[in-house]
């Protein structure tokens, strides 16, 4: 993992470091993220508001299941595009993304999907010792050995908590759960 | 007349009493001990490391409590996580200048100076007694004030219960430390993505597409572990900053005789404050420590001193945020309004634990009132314990490196939002809403009003359409009731309040 060293000092706190370092980097680069997430937001509440309408207004004096919906929405709508309209358009921005600050953050992601997609079909234990193991190595830059031997301790940590204490009806995978079920009962005898 | 107020006054006495020795039967059960213990530990270790807040952690922690406790063992544990992590916070922000928490903010200006000048012990010794006082004091005003409030809002019908949350939503995005509209923007979504699922009034499906997973509504522990817990792993994976641990032996933590002189005032000035901007809807304990700042600074014959290191700069903060977190149960247990996100999270607990908030708690699950209530006392007792002789391992807690705290946190999420219906549906959702936290943490967009907007759109929407319906469409309904027309007009001076104070600017920079 990208690590910076912060001094910390009567003179320059973490946080004043913090602050100015982020006026360096993201200044322009924020006004474009904020233009993009404000059209994102405005397509997002003109499509709830148009689907409130089709569930029907109903009357003031009965209203139906979209009218709450539909106001927000317009609502919104109007306050987003009040922010378009206030925020300043930056032509020298940074580009969206910053090269290495967001590549542990994509990996992270991946590794998030990645354990969705996986939990039911390989199971709970391998998937987890998998999610740790790569997380140490390719986010946190451990030592293969450390992130295997940490993440092996995790998985049976987490393993104990939830399947043998809390009695959560996780998948255990074709080929773990008779492993499982051997050493259960090895430690049970 | 006279004997008959001093015969009430002394019923109530009793009622007191009785109460409290009834919750005291509750809290102090083995199970509920272990509970309480249990949370105010994680609230004490959540505060002490930066980047994992008590929001966060309820959200994650809230699926094992469905295995194992009951609705009081439950919430016992929810709050003392978030009381305790107001303690923990002052942790961080004495030895390392990173506040653990946003409410020890305040507490890094003078707190982190005073460990510089050689007086850490002092500085957490005083945190520590300030927030042990602070929170007791607000326990028995919480007590004193919860009863009558519950009593006055059987009072309130659907106009009333309609403005009180417009309130609510209106002064959790004045505070929000962003825009003010980015905030009310928040609470618009949250408010559209709390109406997904089945319409309650007509049995209308909306927003579903005959997805399953979505006729129920869109969930709240899910929601909540993408929004606070997930996206801030990505924020901090993004950037670490390697954190500098005051290397130095911490002694002295009990204050000597001068730091009580110089703290008493500060600290008693503190417990008002913060109960007092605690109980307001919306406002909480994050007001209250700055509140307490500007005032202890204001009020001190050498406010020079003010962020080199003075005492009361600590004491007055620390005390009035425990007071204020305390406090923040009074609308959530009696009014069934949340003061904060935190709150917001531990009232959606209480409903799917199927327990109905409100002012009809106290009478119809008395043992949860009563149970939470008395339970603080403990848990303030269990943090006080914990926190001063302890310190030398919280120092050590701070030195785990991220790399290896931050894939656990990422497996609570993952296993914890699972467990709760077995299906891997809420385990995407929590990764999509962990993607549109991430994102709008990046461009200054808040959580908390989108949390509160989320919980409380249901009962919003239901109350407004009552209102509608009783008054044959007719608006004025809330502006002809006396009760619901002052919370409108206290919600529209919030509204207001920033273009006033921009033209105050103004005019004060025309004058110069």
């Amino acid at each position: 993992m990208e690590e910076r060293k912060v001094s910390v000092s009567a003179e320059g706190s973490y946080w004043d470091r913090k602050i100015s370092e982020a006026d360096d980097d993201w200044s322009g680069l924020n006004m474009r993220q904020e233009k993009i997430v404000l059209f994102f937001w405005l397509f997002l509440c003109l499509y709830f508001g148009i689907e409130a309408w089709r569930l029907g207004l109903g009357v003031v004096r009965m209203p139906g299941s979209g009218f709450l919906p539909f106001w927000v929405s317009v609502i919104v709508v109007v306050l987003t595009l009040v922010q378009l309209f206030r925020t300043k358009i930056v032509r020298d921005v940074q580009p969206f993304f910053h090269g290495k600050r967001i590549r542990n953050t994509v990996y992270a992601l991946g590794l998030l999907f990645g354990y969705a997609v996986l939990f039911e079909k390989i199971g709970f234990f391998l998937c987890t010792f998998l999610f740790t193991g790569t997380c140490l190595k390719v986010i946190g830059g451990k030592r293969w050995l450390l992130a295997i031997g940490v993440s092996l301790f995790v998985a049976v940590v987490f393993y104990v908590l939830f399947v043998v204490w809390l009695q959560s009806q996780f998948p255990m995978g074709r080929w773990v759960e008779p492993i499982l079920a051997w050493a259960g009962g090895l430690l049970w005898r | 007349m006279g004997g008959a107020h001093s015969c009430m006054g002394r019923r109530s006495i009793v009622e007191i009493i009785n109460n409290l020795a009834y919750g005291f039967s509750i809290s102090l059960l083995p199970i509920n001990l272990l509970h309480c213990f249990v949370g105010v530990l994680i609230g004490t270790l959540v505060g002490v490391l930066p980047g994992l807040g008590p929001v966060a952690a309820i959200s994650i922690l809230l699926p094992m409590t469905f295995h194992v406790s009951s609705p009081t063992s439950a919430l016992i544990m929810l709050a003392g996580i978030y009381y305790g992590a107001q303690y923990g916070g002052s942790t961080t922000s004495i030895l390392i200048n990173i506040p653990g928490e946003a409410t020890s903010v305040v507490t890094c200006l003078d707190g982190y100076q005073m460990a510089r000048q050689g007086r850490a012990g002092a500085a957490l010794g005083i945190a520590a007694f300030g927030s042990f006082i602070g929170g007791t004091l607000a326990i028995i005003g919480l007590m004193l004030v919860a009863p009558p409030l519950a009593r006055f809002a059987l009072r309130f019908g659907p106009p009333e219960y309609c403005a009180l949350m417009f309130l609510a939503f209106t002064v959790l995005s004045y505070i929000a430390s962003g825009s003010m509209v980015n905030a009310l923007m928040m609470a618009g979504l949250g408010l559209l993505l709390g109406s997904v699922g089945m319409d309650f009034m007509t049995g209308n499906y909306r927003f579903s597409y005959g997805i399953l997973a979505l006729e129920d509504g869109l969930g709240l522990v899910p929601v909540c572990m993408g929004l606070f817990g997930i996206s801030e792993v990505l924020l901090n994976v993004e950037e670490t900053a390697t954190r500098q641990v005051f290397e130095g032996k911490i002694k002295n933590i009990y204050p000597n005789l001068q730091d009580w002189k110089d703290s008493i005032k500060p600290i008693g000035r503190g417990t008002l404050i913060g109960f007092f901007l605690g109980i307001l809807p919306g406002a909480g304990p994050l007001l209250a420590s700055f509140m307490s700042y500007i005032v202890e600074k204001k009020l001190s014959k050498h406010p020079e001193r003010f962020g080199k290191g003075a005492i009361e700069g600590v004491a007055g903060p620390e005390t009035a945020n425990n007071a204020g977190a305390t406090a923040a149960f009074v609308p959530m247990l009696t009014l069934a309004i949340p003061a904060t996100a935190t709150m917001a999270i531990l009232l959606g607990t209480l409903m799917m634990y199927g327990v109905q908030p409100g002012p009809m708690l106290m009478k119809k699950a008395p043992e949860i009132f009563w149970g939470v209530v008395t339970s603080m006392y403990t848990g303030n007792v269990m943090l006080f314990l914990l926190n001063l002789p302890l310190i030398a391992i919280w120092v050590k807690v701070l030195k785990v490196p991220y790399p290896i705290l931050f894939p656990l946190i990422l497996l609570f999420c993952l296993t914890g939002a699972y467990s709760i219906n077995n299906s891997i549906t809420d385990v995407i959702i929590m990764n999509i809403f962990g993607i549109v936290g991430y994102i709008m943490k990046k461009v200054g967009f808040e959580g908390g009003p989108f949390i509160l907007a989320f919980i409380l759109g249901p009962m919003f929407e239901t109350t407004l359409r009552q209102s509608l319906m009783m008054s044959r469409g007719d608006f004025s309904i809330f502006l002809t009731r006396p009760i619901s027309l002052i919370l409108l007009i206290v919600a529209f001076l919030v509204l207001i309040s920033p273009l006033l104070l921009r033209k105050r600017l103004e005019l004060g920079t025309d004058a110069t």
